[in-house]
């Protein structure tokens, strides 16, 4: 079920009724409600496919209590391998199966020797590598005893399937997420009216941002051959924006809806686009991911204590795992390696920690060094994200060498250029709401104006929402 | 709880509101498939000569020329499914029919229906492809049509002046003259090609259906200009010629294939459709037929 979708505006308030007038007042019921109404969400998509987040939720469930039983390190650490086997066991297969095996097929073939194998037709399951990492970060912190395993088999479903976030983020941590349902939920009206805000955010961000932005991207990407040089560069700079709204609107639906059922979720984007240099951008874009790369990959490894090798190595590591996340295609891999050549020069110069608070803060305008800061950052995501966008790594280099020729100053010979420079219009409203929301969570949240000019922003939110929303597309990181 | 309730519907009332006014607008406003259907029904005892199929024919047979009294119900992008639907709908009240022209085009025996025109039918005929159900459409006819649709095309809609269904263009649109347009058009057409067996068993059964209730179906291919006409596929071709030979045989009814009269540039509109000066002309040759056959029987 799509949150832009009629499905899910039916869903969402019988969902809410049952849950605050029905279920009200009875944890666990609240919480069977919680659970069931996962399932459909996710049914909706497939229904065969929640067998398998059964299963995991029953294999992570089961070890977890396991784990307060045993004392022993090293069975410890066998029921912490098999959590990590049988969700990465998943993992790999639905997602990465038929990569290794066409690249050990090339691989193989490279030195004389041919493979007889044929790749499987796997479908993906929604959200795999999200709820995945979820549950295994239960099981990760259970054995390190930084959270006591609930014996709630149902408040443990609910965690492991929380709808909000199910299938695309924010990765929530066990020791965050799973207390939430521990504690009866109150019904807050100031939390639920900031639930309805970032909905509101989320979905101009998604259906009017990535929506319009989708279609050109994808007109120009797919079509890189015959587009000229300013072309090119346009096409990289609204997949630009179609990843942003896509992933951070999804997100924002995501966290919102949760507040109305008195939930509270990590944020997982903070303006990544006005970061000053890409540590900053690191750690304002997907920070759910980022973080748990940091805790349960990057520390483990050593982190950046250690030489200088050690440093460069993990580095790398993490960027490359992470692309490797995003998709089995080496153009995501190539995508990571890139942001870890773009990150090392700051880390080894101990720079990576310079930007830590928003940036012009108290003022309307950067200062001049600020603004550059930006744009520089900005030119180097979206070089990197030609990668991420591409189908293949030749397929980039190709966009790539695009821009490189005299029709770069050549007026965009893409369709429908009217659209075009509406949608470049709506992208400008959009970073300039940005902008002086950045102090807040998401860019409406603490934009200080009364409150009639409040509602006529939201008025026009969803005028924009209605008139000037893209084809539907569905979102990006469900993919993922 | 109260609160949130009560804020929330304060905040959506003007919303609401506009939403109300504006599909009350739309479902009052104008269109052709209206005005089509208006004509249809409250002239149904009147009508001796129906004219079917897509805009092809819309375009091309212009009633007036004909002495039998002629009411032409096709419509761009109309597939035979809902050819025979129309009439079905009406046969009862249309007590003088003799003649039906169902237009079978290059496409005819490949479309089965177009997705996004199903809706009108639906609202404006009350007919609904292979029964579908139109339940959120029928609540919402913003949603079905969406809001910038409705806002920019729906409720600017004109009366469209046609008559008795058919609907002219005046002149030739010289810019669109050409091979490559030609080439286009048939590319454009060839992409929603879908092989479907029920499209001539249906056909069929329409004739069948005709007949029984002494109608005579003709079977008719309106002219193309050459610019279109050469880059239709030969295999499509051939097969659409033993195709309806195969149904004309079967039925004992008579096929009228124009497709290649040379007509010069000026009766045409674009590459497949005439203007009113090859709608007067084409019709008029029509009508002639139709009396030839009248005569005889």
């Amino acid at each position: 079920m799509l949150f832009n979708s009629i499905d899910f505006a039916i869903f969402l308030p019988i969902i809410f009724i049952l849950y605050w007038f029905v279920a009200n007042n009875n944890l666990k019921l609240q919480n069977l409600l919680i659970t069931i109404a996962s399932y459909v969400f996710y049914g909706w998509w497939d229904w065969r496919f929640l067998s398998l987040i059964i299963f995991s939720t029953l294999v992570d469930y089961s070890i977890g209590i396991a784990l307060t039983k045993q004392q022993k390190l090293e069975k410890r650490k066998l029921l912490l391998w098999t959590s990590i086997l049988v969700n990465l066991g998943f993992l790999g297969f639905f997602k990465y199966y038929n990569f290794f095996l066409d690249n050990f097929i090339t691989a193989f073939s490279f030195f004389g020797q041919d493979i007889q194998a044929s790749t499987l037709n796997i479908v993906l399951p929604v959200g795999i590598s999200f709820y995945t990492f979820q549950t295994l970060s239960y099981s990760i912190d259970v054995y390190r005893r930084k959270l006591e395993p609930t014996k709630d088999f149902i408040a443990f479903s609910a965690f492991v399937c929380f709808f909000p976030q199910l299938v695309a983020g924010p990765i929530e941590r066990a020791t965050h997420l799973l207390p939430q349902f521990y504690n009866k939920r109150k019904f807050e009206y100031n939390k639920a009216v900031d639930g309805m805000r970032q909905i509101l955010w989320g979905l101009f961000k998604k259906v009017v941002i990535a929506d319009n932005c989708a279609q050109f991207a994808n007109q120009i990407f797919n079509n890189s051959e015959d587009m000229n040089g300013s072309s090119l560069v346009l096409g990289a700079l609204f997949f630009t924006f179609q990843i942003y709204g896509d992933f951070s609107g999804y997100s924002d639906i995501a966290i919102g809806t949760s507040r109305l059922f008195g939930f509270d979720l990590m944020q997982n984007f903070n303006f990544p686009y006005f970061s000053r240099d890409m540590a900053e951008f690191w750690r304002r874009w997907h920070i759910s991911l980022s973080t748990w790369f940091r805790d349960y990959l990057y520390i483990p490894l050593g982190g950046s204590r250690g030489g200088t090798w050690i440093k460069i190595r993990n580095t790398f590591i993490i960027f490359i795992v992470s692309g490797f996340w995003h998709g089995a295609n080496w153009t995501f891999i190539i995508w990571g390696a890139l942001n870890a050549v773009y990150f090392l020069p700051i880390m080894l110069t101990n720079n990576n920690r310079n930007n830590l608070e928003t940036v012009a803060q108290g003022k309307y305008l950067p200062s001049i060094k600020e603004f550059f800061s930006m744009f520089i950052t900005f030119v180097l995501t979206v070089f990197a994200w030609i990668f991420f966008r591409a189908n293949t790594i030749e397929h980039a280099v190709s966009y790539i060498k695009g821009f490189f020729s005299n029709t770069l100053i050549n007026i965009p010979n893409i369709e429908n250029l009217n659209k075009v420079l509406i949608t470049i219009f709506l992208i400008l409203i959009f970073l300039l709401i940005e902008w002086f929301g950045r102090i807040g969570k998401y860019g409406i949240e603490k934009l200080s104006i009364s409150k009639p000019i409040r509602w006529g922003l939201y008025y026009f939110l969803i005028l924009c929402i209605i008139y000037f929303q893209g084809e539907e597309q569905q979102f990006i990181y469900f993919q993922f | 709880m109260k609160q949130f309730i009560k804020g929330f519907f304060f905040f959506i009332f003007p919303i609401l509101a506009v939403f109300c006014v504006l599909e009350i607008l739309v479902r009052d406003s104008n269109s052709l498939y209206k005005e089509k259907w208006k004509g249809y029904t409250t002239k149904a005892d009147s009508i001796e000569v129906l004219v079917l199929g897509n805009s092809h024919a819309m375009n091309a047979i212009a009633p007036k020329e004909f002495d039998l009294f002629t009411y032409n119900m096709a419509f761009g992008s109309q597939t035979l499914y809902f050819d025979k639907a129309i009439t079905l709908k009406q046969i009862k009240n249309m007590p003088n029919l003799k003649y039906v022209l169902i237009s079978i085009d290059y496409h005819s025996l490949y479309y089965t229906h177009n997705e996004a025109r199903d809706i009108f039918y639906h609202y404006y005929y009350n007919i609904d492809y292979n029964n579908k159900n139109y339940v959120l459409e029928d609540i919402s006819w913003i949603y079905a049509l969406g809001f910038k649709q409705t806002i920019r095309d729906h409720l600017q809609r004109t009366k469209a002046n046609s008559y008795r269904g058919y609907v002219s263009h005046n002149s030739t649109n010289w810019n669109v003259m050409d091979t490559l347009n030609g080439k286009k058009r048939v590319e454009q057409l060839e992409a929603g090609f879908s092989e479907e067996n029920n499209i001539t068993n249906n056909l069929n059964s329409f004739i069948n259906t005709l007949k029984s209730k002494g109608i005579t179906p003709i079977l008719i291919t309106l002219p193309c200009h050459k610019y279109f006409n050469q880059y239709l596929n030969k295999e499509v071709v051939k097969k659409n010629n033993l195709e309806i030979n195969k149904i004309c045989a079967l039925n004992k009814i008579p096929y009228w294939n124009l497709v290649n009269q040379t007509y010069p540039d000026s009766l045409f509109y674009n590459v497949d459709h005439l203007n009113k000066h090859g709608a007067k002309k084409v019709s008029t040759e029509l009508n002639l037929m139709i009396q030839n056959i009248n005569r005889n029987l």
